[in-house]
C-alpha cells in the first residue's frame, strides 16, 4: 500500500512539473519570446551566483566542521614516525588544489553571470592566445613537479631498509584473516616455502629444517598484535591466495599483500594505545557513549584500538579481516613476548610429529628445561620422605634399538645427573632399568640389566664413587601402564633412579 | 551521385518543384534510396549512429545508477532492512530475523558491474561515442565520418557487447564480482568468489567485443580528423572538442 502511494506521489509530481512547463510556454508565447527569454536568462544567472555562494560556504564550511574525523586532523594525528610526512604531503596537495578549486568555481559561476546573454552583446571568438596557453601550462607543471618530487622523496624515505636495530615480523594474509609471525627469542624469522604449506599442520609453509624456526611464534585467529613503542618494526607482507593489503590507518602504513611477491613496510610507532586514548579524551565527540543504545556504556575514547584492516578487495569476508594492534611500552612488550615465547609454534604443534625433522634429537631449549626439571626432582627426592618421590624417571636416557648401548642423546641427562650427584655427595642411588613386553622375557631381563649397568658405568667414568651407585634391571615385570599401544610400550621401557640416602649397597 | 545530378538537371527541378531537389524523385528506383531499416536502424549516417550510442548509453546509465543506489543504501543505512528488494533481487538479499541485507558476494557484484558499466558503456560508448560521432564531422567540416560502414559496425558491436553484459547480470553464480579493476587472482578462481566463474567469462567476452567496437570508432575519429578536414581548417584551428576526442 505504501508503495502504491509513493508511486502515485511521484507520478503526480511529474504531472505537476509538466503542467508548469506548459503554462510557462503559453505565458512566453503571449508575452513575446524574447523578453521572456531575457528574464529567464537573468533569473538563471542570479540563481547561479546564489548557488556559488551556497556551494562554497556550505561545502567548505562543512568540510571544516567535520575535519576532526579525517586522518591527520584533530585527535587522529599519525601514531608513527613517518606518518607526519605523509600527512604533510596530503596537506600540500589540498592547499594547491584548494586554491585552484575555489578560484575556478568563483570564475565559473561569476563569468556565467557577468557574460550572460544581453541585448546587443556578442560573444567574443578567441581562436588562439599564446600567453594564456603558456601560463596555464607552466603553472600547473611547476606545481605538479613540486608535489610529485615531494612525494618521491617521502616514498624513498619510507621504503628504505632500516639501519640499526629493528624488530621484524611477518604478516600473511589469506581469505579471510591474517597470520602474524614473530621471530621469537633468536630475533630471526625462519625461511618459508609455499610448497611446504599443509593446511592442517603448517599453514604458512615454514621450513622446519631451518634452526630459526624452532622459536618462531605464530599468532593466528583474533589475537592482538602487540608491538613495542619507539621501535623500528619491519613487516614482511605476503598472501596465500588472492590480493590483500596490510593497512594500519593510524600509522599511515599501507602495502599490498601479493601472492608470490613478498613486500615489506618499515614503520616506527611513537604513541602507545594508552597515550592515544588520552589524547582522544580531549575531544567531545569521543566522549559520547560507545553503545548508542546504552548511555551507561563506556565512552568511545576508552574503547578505541588501533586496527589492522585489509584494504584490497579479496572476497566475501574482506570487511572482517580485522585485527587489533596494541602499542605498549618496552617492558610490557617484553612481558607479553616472554609469555608467547614459552609456546612457539614448532614446539607446541610440530615437535614429535611425523613432520618434525628433529625427531629423535633433543633441542637445546629442551635440554635446558629438562636440566631444570631434573634438578628440582632430584632435590625433592633427597628431601622427601615418601617413597614415591624418591624414584625419578630419567626421561632423556635413550639406548640404541634392541641394544644396551647408550645413545648420544642421553649425554645431557647423564651429565646433569653426575653434576647433581657431585652436588649432593651424601646421596647414594640405584639405577633401575625396565623394558616393555615385546620379545622374550629372559632376553628383556638381560637387556635391562646391561642397560642399567651401562648407565652406572658412564656415571663412574664421570668420577662418581663406585660405592655410591648400584644398578639393577627388572625386565618387563614392572610396567607402569598396560602394554597396549606403542606409546604405552615406550613409556614402559624406561630408566629410573632411586635415591637411597646414606645406605651403601654393594654390587 | 554524379550520374543522378546529370539525369535531373537543376533548372528543370527548380521549375517543377521550386527548389533543386535532387533526391526526392523516387519514380525510377533511385539506387541511393534507403528503406526504413537502412535509414533508421542500420544507418551509416554519423548523426543517427550518435543517437543510437546515446540511447544505449542512457539505458545503461539507468541500470548502473540503480546498482549504485542499491549498494549505497546498504552502506549508508546498515541497520535498515533491504528486504523490500527481495521480490526483485531474490536470493541476493539474505534475511536475518526479517532484516534483509545484501549478500556479500552481491555487494561485490554490484560495485564491479556499476564500475564496469559506467566507465565502459556509459562514459566511453554513451558519452564519448555519442559526442565524437556527432561533433567531429560537423566541427571539422567533413561530410561524414571516414568510413560510415566501420562506424555502423562499431555501434552494432557495442550493442552485441551490451547484450552479453546484460545477460551476465542474470547468471546463477552472479555477474563478474572481482571489482571493476578485475585484479587476479580474485578474478580468476571461482573458489575465491563465485562471480569469477561464468560471470567473469561473460564479462571478458563482452569486453573483447567492446574493445573491437571502440577500436573501430577510434580509428574512424582519427582518420576523419586527419584526412577529412575541410579546406582551410588547419589542425590549429580545430575546436578543442575535436582535438580531445580522438585522444
Amino acid at each position: 500500500m505504501t508503495g502504491l502511494i509513493i508511486f502515485l506521489i511521484f507520478l503526480l509530481l511529474g504531472v505537476i512539473i509538466v503542467q508548469i512547463g506548459r503554462v510557462s510556454e503559453l505565458a512566453s508565447k503571449i508575452r513575446g519570446e524574447e523578453e521572456v527569454e531575457q528574464q529567464s536568462t537573468n533569473r538563471q544567472a542570479k540563481m547561479l551566483m546564489l548557488f556559488l555562494a551556497l556551494f562554497l560556504v556550505l561545502g567548505l564550511g562543512s568540510a571544516y566542521y567535520f575535519k576532526d574525523v579525517m586522518l591527520g586532523y584533530g585527535p587522529l594525528v599519525a601514531a608513527s614516525d613517518h606518518g607526519g610526512d605523509i600527512d604533510s604531503l596530503f596537506n600540500w596537495t589540498l592547499f594547491f588544489t584548494g586554491i585552484v578549486f575555489v578560484i575556478t568555481q568563483i570564475l565559473l559561476f561569476w563569468f556565467s553571470y557577468k557574460y550572460r546573454t544581453m541585448p546587443g552583446r556578442k560573444a567574443m571568438f578567441q581562436p588562439h592566445n599564446n600567453t594564456l596557453e603558456i601560463i596555464w601550462t607552466v603553472v600547473p607543471a611547476v606545481v605538479m613537479t613540486f608535489l610529485v618530487v615531494n612525494g618521491l622523496v617521502v616514498w624513498n624515505e619510507l621504503m628504505a631498509e632500516p639501519n640499526g636495530e629493528y624488530l621484524e615480523i611477518e604478516a600473511t594474509g589469506y581469505q579471510f584473516a591474517w597470520d602474524i609471525r614473530y621471530p621469537g627469542a633468536d630475533n630471526k624469522l625462519a625461511t618459508k616455502n609455499f610448497r611446504l604449506i599443509d593446511p592442517a599442520t603448517n599453514p604458512l609453509g615454514i621450513d622446519w629444517t631451518d634452526d630459526k624456526s624452532i622459536d618462531d611464534v605464530i599468532l593466528t585467529g583474533a589475537d592482538k598484535i602487540v608491538l613495542p613503542v619507539d621501535t623500528t618494526v619491519r613487516v614482511r607482507i605476503t598472501s596465500k591466495d588472492v590480493l590483500h593489503n596490510f593497512y594500519l590507518p593510524h600509522f599511515r602504513v599501507k602495502m599490498d599483500a601479493i601472492p608470490g611477491l613478498p613486500t615489506f613496510f618499515v614503520f616506527r610507532p611513537i604513541t602507545t594505545t594508552k597515550e592515544f586514548r588520552k589524547n582522544l579524551k580531549n575531544y567531545p565527540e569521543w566522549r559520547t557513549p560507545y553503545d548508542p543504545e546504552d548511555p551507561e556504556s563506556k565512552e568511545r575514547w576508552e574503547m578505541f584500538d588501533y586496527e589492522l584492516a585489509c584494504a584490497e578487495l579479496c572476497g566475501k569476508s574482506h570487511y572482517a579481516m580485522r585485527r587489533i594492534v596494541e602499542i605498549v611500552t618496552r617492558e610490557e612488550y617484553n612481558e607479553w613476548m616472554a609469555e608467547k615465547n614459552t609456546k612457539p609454534y614448532y614446539r607446541t604443534t610440530i615437535r614429535g610429529t611425523d613432520a618434525d625433522p628433529r625427531k629423535g634429537e633433543l633441542l637445546d631449549i629442551e635440554k635446558k628445561n629438562r636440566n631444570i626439571e631434573l634438578t628440582s626432582e632430584f632435590t625433592l627426592a633427597t628431601e622427601s620422605e615418601s617413597l614415591k618421590d624418591k624414584i625419578i624417571n630419567l626421561k632423556n636416557i635413550f639406548y640404541e634399538t634392541g641394544s644396551a648401548t647408550l645413545d648420544n642423546q642421553s649425554q645431557s641427562e647423564l651429565d646433569k645427573l653426575s653434576q647433581l650427584l657431585v652436588q649432593f655427595p651424601s646421596v647414594n642411588a640405584q639405577i633401575i632399568s625396565h623394558t616393555d613386553n615385546l620379545g622374550d622375557a629372559d632376553l628383556n631381563y638381560t637387556l635391562s640389566e646391561s642397560r642399567a649397568g651401562n648407565v652406572r658405568q658412564y656415571l663412574l667414568n664421570k668420577g662418581i664413587n663406585a660405592d655410591r651407585l648400584s644398578s639393577v634391571g627388572f625386565g618387563e615385570i614392572q610396567p607402569i601402564e598396560s602394554n597396549g599401544s606403542p606409546e604405552a610400550r615406550e613409556s614402559n621401557g624406561r630408566t629410573e633412579l632411586r635415591i637411597i640416602s646414606n645406605l651403601i649397597v654393594k654390587n | 551521385m554524379a550520374e543522378v545530378a546529370k539525369k535531373y538537371d537543376t533548372d528543370v527541378l527548380i521549375q517543377d518543384n521550386g527548389y533543386d531537389d535532387h533526391f526526392h524523385d523516387h519514380h525510377h528506383g533511385d539506387k541511393y534510396q534507403s528503406g526504413f531499416l537502412g535509414h533508421y536502424v542500420f544507418s551509416m549516417d554519423h548523426k543517427i549512429i550518435a543517437r543510437q550510442f546515446l540511447i544505449t548509453g542512457i539505458i545503461w546509465a539507468i541500470i548502473g545508477a540503480a546498482m549504485s543506489v542499491v549498494f549505497r543504501l546498504q552502506l549508508g543505512f546498515p541497520e535498515e532492512s533491504m528486504a523490500w528488494l527481495k521480490p526483485v533481487l531474490g536470493k541476493w538479499i539474505t534475511l536475518n530475523d526479517g532484516v534483509g541485507t545484501l549478500a556479500p558476494e552481491f555487494y561485490y557484484a554490484l560495485v564491479t558491474m556499476h564500475g564496469t558499466i559506467l566507465v565502459f558503456f556509459v562514459l566511453t560508448a554513451g558519452l564519448s561515442g555519442t559526442f565524437s560521432n556527432l561533433l567531429i564531422p560537423l566541427q571539422c567540416g567533413a561530410r561524414d565520418m571516414a568510413s560510415g560502414m566501420l562506424n555502423m559496425i562499431s555501434y552494432w558491436l557495442f550493442l552485441l557487447s551490451s547484450i552479453l553484459m546484460l545477460y551476465s547480470l542474470f547468471l546463477e553464480t552472479g555477474p563478474a564480482s572481482a571489482g571493476w579493476t578485475v585484479y587476479p587472482p580474485l578474478s580468476v578462481y571461482e573458489e575465491a568468489i563465485p562471480g569469477s566463474g561464468a560471470g567473469m567469462t561473460m564479462w571478458l567476452l563482452s569486453m573483447t567485443i567492446f574493445v573491437a567496437s571502440s577500436l573501430l570508432g577510434s580509428l574512424n575519429y582519427i582518420v576523419t580528423v586527419l584526412n577529412l578536414r575541410t579546406k582551410g581548417m588547419k589542425m590549429k584551428r580545430l575546436p578543442l572538442v575535436v582535438t580531445i576526442y580522438p585522444l
